[in-house]
């Protein structure tokens, strides 16, 4: 009978889900590229536009040089940021059914 | 070749074994790679598994507390044998995870992709929100020594990754040494303790300089209860509040570690 109670009094932790969802996302967009690891954002995705398909180095996540293809860095983390920020509208929607 | 190492020595309170088969079978599902499972004949009881083995002796780093916010019961912990990994992992690039890490995604294949030979996770977060995890950001608060977690440890072929599990042995071996330098408490041996030391060692005693995974865990922690909606989706009840307001949350294809091992236990065993 007290699990049944507790049951329905329990409510959904909008707060902590919005947070848990930013973490779970913003790791989504880390990859591994020619050894070193990226991070896609917005601003990465800008400045790889400047350049077409050549090689550039960059610094990784652990601020090592790493030698990249511009253009295939930059397909890749477009890739990446339009399926993890859409994933992340779509979970974030069904979340907010929750009661 | 890539792989993952799991210890599992049981006890008499946790089927260690069950729930790194549990644990094995989702890095399979969700990594689609091979699982060794390091363990005893004590442990295995006779049971199969699809899952490679390799049998050592537990080792013993003293007796813990399981699930203080229930009761004080302790029982002998068998986490002793991690710093065997290097010479026991058959596999070129290894990632070495406690059998209570809930793999639902495949994050952790990132790490193969990295020139790193050895690191760990050091930020964490507690996926509930209620920051139950300030506590465990130095492992000493005299010495300010970073706390880095043993739960997923990442290596590859290396003299470095060689030298830091060479180093772990060490630590464990003079762990009443190392818990006066640092100010630890000498019983049980943790493997989170020992880790933060070796790394910050081996990577020039300059805890800037450690490559740690370059993301934050999802911990939950032990007072929280566990229920599968499907294999990628997990209800996790917990309270909150001086008047115990009991909430929920919903995680969907997310990695986290959770310490609860008897709400755990529910959902393998079924």
């Amino acid at each position: 009978m007290s699990d049944i109670v507790t049951r329905i009094r329990t409510r959904f932790d909008h707060a902590a889900a919005k947070k848990s969802l930013k973490e779970k996302y913003e790791s989504k967009m880390i990859f591994g590229c020619n050894g070193g690891l990226f991070k896609s954002t917005p601003e990465m995705i800008t400045f790889l536009n400047l350049y077409n398909n050549e090689d550039i180095v960059l610094l990784d996540l652990y601020d090592t040089p790493i030698k990249v293809n511009a253009a295939d860095l930059k397909d890749e983390m477009q890739k990446r940021w339009y399926e993890q920020m859409n994933a992340w509208l779509v979970e974030w929607t069904e979340l907010q059914k929750q009661r | 070749m890539k792989g993952v190492l799991i210890y599992a020595f049981n006890n008499s309170s946790i089927d260690y074994f069950r729930q790194a088969v549990w644990c094995a079978d989702r890095v399979n599902r969700y990594l689609d790679l091979p699982v060794t499972i390091v363990t005893d004949e004590l442990s295995i009881k006779n049971r199969k598994t699809t899952h490679s083995i390799i049998i050592s002796v537990a080792s013993s780093g003293g007796h813990r507390v399981y699930n203080p916010s229930v009761s004080n019961k302790s029982d002998i912990w068998y986490n002793g044998n991690r710093f065997q990994s290097y010479d026991l992992s058959p596999y070129e690039q290894t990632i070495v995870l406690d059998s209570d890490y809930v793999v639902s995604s495949d994050q952790l294949l990132t790490l193969y992709d990295t020139s790193i030979q050895v690191t760990a996770m050091k930020n964490v977060y507690d996926i509930t929100g209620r920051d139950g995890f300030t506590p465990y950001r130095s492992i000493s608060d005299s010495r300010g020594l970073h706390h880095y977690w043993a739960t997923v440890l990442y290596f590859n072929r290396s003299q470095l990754a060689q030298d830091f599990f060479f180093m772990m042995d060490m630590i464990k071996k003079n762990y009443s040494h190392y818990s006066n330098i640092y100010r630890f408490r000498t019983t049980p041996f943790r493997n989170d303790f020992a880790v933060s030391i070796a790394l910050t060692t081996v990577y020039g005693h300059s805890p800037d300089s450690v490559p740690v995974i370059p993301w934050r865990m999802a911990n939950v922690f032990n007072d929280v209860g566990l229920t599968a909606i499907d294999d990628d989706t997990f209800e996790l009840a917990y309270t909150t509040g001086v008047d115990k307001m009991p909430k929920k949350i919903i995680t969907n294809g997310q990695d986290f570690h959770f310490m609860n091992k008897f709400d755990l236990a529910k959902i393998y065993e079924n």
